[in-house]
């Protein structure tokens, strides 16, 4: 009976309080029952009712559905440990039953994947739809600060169903405005956090422990890519810290948390470091600062995984900035020898130019460069740096030649892989939620 | 010299190449220079050879001097169409453009490229300025912003033609998406035989680029309040380009060959002088 009593006692520390009281509460346990139904019945990556309903909830809703969800979400924790609570009146009780239920079919961990996908596709559609106006949000003081200050904040002040933080917007260099932080992105790191941590015993599912974690990193490689691609950087560092504090050694984490520190280094947001106006200057760190820490990641990401390429070829652009153009040029050939294809070709071709360039070696880069422009033959970057090669080698003909291709097409951001450098993963986003939606589909 | 045959001989160097340094080994060896001189903020005019001096990488050089207002213009407008450009802004900026062409003269020409994230040589080189205004007015703002991609497609517009090339970068914004760095565009233009003035409407305290590349060039940017007065921005960068003047001449006691630092001075007291700092010498391959 050890178990059973020491179960009852986790319990009773653990939700009582004024929170658990509030649990019993009707409408608490009415909404937290919706939500149950929402992750049973959402179909991962489809607009549905479901997601609908979740993106529509109010922070006063999310307000009236705390108490139980913190409830449920300990007692499927103890369930998962085989311990027992002792329940204090009829709404516990049901929550009680209703982990058990869970825990049965579909099984805890694969509710708790379909829950962190059901909030991170409420958080895409809110995001797409532009947000809702909600009034029954409690004004305030506005968080204004980089994702770098955010990234200081040591917890969240408050539950993570309860986020109400908000976030300084730029565009194009320049600061925009505000923005509410989207609650389903805390909230869905809190089930991942759970997901990780139930005890595989008391999961009848019978699911190897190690999917969770590769399920998780995943699901964060993923989100991530989709933060990195639509410029939800406070977002991103909050969701990456977390990351790598319970994956610390995943190498595509590893390499988007580098991401997410070059980003910090390109003119779009260095030039926000420039802002005159106390009020809305962000608190970005130097170039310098935030491509050496860049070059660290990546670096960690090479141990964890050598042959990964885009890592590879990443540092050496950091490598070339910083004017260490040999190093560079030894990454991107090391990078070279695996062959890669697509982007990272690109990359690498058109970061060997310049770092040839650097080193006077014009014959080179021009090689290099035409190289990049046969791997995507429409890429502005690749254009431009032929014509200034050609000019600086008094190729006059070629460098009116490579310019004269510029007005020859459109140019959505995608045509060129350097306008879309720092996105990151977030350029794959779409094959990466396709990937992590098939692996909890019914 | 009168002014007459200087014109006669300096149409030799200006119609015999793209770049203010021709090979130096050929005999038609010629750089040029383009000078404002302003006293109490206005141009100064009737200045002769006898009040100039230029040193190249110290070296004192014979001058040839032409009042640059006899002298047709290349003149690239190179205007920001990022999303931010829209509403108010676009039309002060069409206006802005029309307003400058109605000011070339018929020996004149004109191009228009465009820079959004994307660099657009739009309408080449051309006296047919009505083809400018039509491509003026199909304009659609949209996207993010490479003014270092858009300056250098606009200063290669003119490699390779004839004339005084004055190009006018027009921005409302910050670099924030170029694949070249102002240092790229600087060793460009360098090479190129253009002076490139800034127009912007943002703090030009916060983005060096574009003060670097104007002030290599010999040109300088305006800063605007609002696109209101873009207008008077362009036409009064016009009017300076007219009122430079021209020196050439043929290098002496100074090696064809890297970077020649160029140090003009004006001997009249009072006076101040405009003009790049020093240019690229290079032999073009083809």
């Amino acid at each position: 009976m050890r178990p059973v009593v020491l179960g009852a006692l986790v319990l009773l520390i653990g939700i009582g309080n004024a929170g658990a009281q509030e649990a019993e509460t009707s409408p608490s346990v009415q909404l937290l029952q919706q939500w149950v139904k929402a992750v049973e019945q959402h179909a991962p990556g489809t607009p549905d009712q479901w997601v609908e309903t979740i993106s529509r909830l109010k922070y006063a809703d999310r307000l009236r559905l705390e108490p139980a969800m913190t409830t449920f979400l300990k007692l499927v924790a103890m369930q998962s440990r085989q311990e027992f609570a002792v329940t204090r009146g009829g709404a516990q009780k049901r929550l009680s039953e209703l982990a058990h239920q869970i825990g049965q079919t579909p099984g805890w961990a694969l509710f708790l994947k379909r829950a962190a996908i059901l909030h991170a596709d409420a958080a895409i559609l809110t995001h797409n739809v532009g947000g809702i106006d909600d009034p029954t949000m409690p004004a305030l003081r506005s968080t204004v600060g980089s994702a770098r200050t955010i990234s200081r904040v040591p917890a969240l002040p408050v539950p993570p169903l309860l986020t109400n933080q908000r976030f300084v917007a730029s565009r194009d260099g320049q600061v925009v405005g505000e923005t509410p932080a989207d609650w389903n992105w805390p909230f869905a790191r809190s089930l991942i956090d759970l997901l990780l941590v139930i005890d595989r015993t008391g999961d009848q599912s019978g699911e190897p422990a190690g999917s969770r974690a590769v399920f998780a990193a995943d699901w964060y490689h993923a989100t991530t890519a989709f933060m990195l691609r639509n410029g939800l950087y406070p977002d991103t560092i909050m969701h990456l810290d977390r990351a790598l504090t319970i994956l610390p050694r995943d190498p595509r984490l590893l390499f988007d948390r580098g991401c997410y520190a070059e980003l910090l280094g390109l003119p779009m947001q260095q030039i926000l470091r420039a802002e005159v106006r106390p009020e809305q200057r962000m608190d970005i760190p130097s170039s310098e600062a935030t491509n050496a820490d860049a070059e660290g990641w990546f670096l960690r990401a090479l141990e964890v995984e050598p042959s990964f390429a885009e890592a590879r070829v990443r540092l050496a652009r950091l490598q070339d900035l910083a004017g260490r153009h040999d190093a560079a040029l030894a990454e991107i050939e090391r990078a070279l020898t695996s062959s890669p294809r697509g982007v990272t070709a690109y990359y690498a071709h058109l970061f060997a130019g310049r770092a040839a360039q650097g080193l006077g070696r014009l014959d080179d880069a021009r090689r290099h460069y035409a190289a990049a422009s046969a791997v995507v033959p429409e890429a502005q970057s690749a254009l431009l740096a032929q014509s200034q090669a050609a000019l600086l080698a008094g190729d006059v003909t070629t460098a009116l030649a490579m310019t004269r291709q510029l007005g020859e097409r459109t140019a959505p951001v995608t045509v060129d892989p350097w306008w879309s450098y720092h996105f990151g993963a977030g350029r794959d986003v779409n094959d990466l939620f396709a990937a992590l939606w098939a692996q909890v589909r019914h | 010299m009168t002014r007459r045959l200087v014109l006669a001989a300096l149409a030799v160097v200006l119609l015999s190449g793209p770049l203010h340094s021709q090979r130096f080994s050929s005999g038609a060896v010629a750089v040029r220079v383009d000078v404002l001189v302003t006293e109490g903020g206005r141009p100064v005019g009737g200045l002769t050879a006898q009040d100039f001096e230029l040193r190249d990488n110290g070296v004192p050089q014979t001058l040839d001097v032409v009042d640059g207002a006899e002298v047709p213009i290349n003149t690239v407008l190179a205007l920001d169409t990022s999303l931010s450009t829209t509403g108010k802004r676009q039309s002060d900026l069409i206006r802005a453009g029309e307003a400058l062409l109605a000011r070339l003269r018929p020996s004149d020409r004109a191009a228009l490229s465009t820079f959004n994230h994307a660099a657009i040589p739009t309408v080449p080189l051309t006296s047919d300025l009505a083809a400018i205004r039509t491509a003026l007015g199909s304009i659609t703002p949209s996207g993010e912003t490479s003014v270092m991609d858009g300056a250098y497609v606009a200063l290669t517009a003119t490699l390779g033609q004839p004339g005084r090339t004055l190009v006018l970068v027009c921005t409302d914004g910050f670099d924030t998406w170029s694949w070249l760095r102002p240092d790229d565009v600087l060793e460009a233009a360098r090479r190129a035989s253009v002076v490139i003035y800034g127009v912007t409407s943002s703090d030009a305290r916060r983005d060096a680029g574009l003060k670097s590349i104007t002030d290599a060039t010999g040109g300088h940017i305006l800063q605007v309040k609002s696109s209101a007065e873009l207008t008077a921005a362009f036409q009064r960068i016009l009017e300076d380009f007219r009122n430079r003047y021209i020196l050439a001449y043929s290098p002496s006691g100074v090696s064809a060959d890297g970077f020649h630092t160029l140090d003009v001075r004006v001997r009249r007291p009072g006076a101040s002088v405009k003009a790049r700092p020093g240019y690229t010498g290079i032999t073009q391959r083809r």
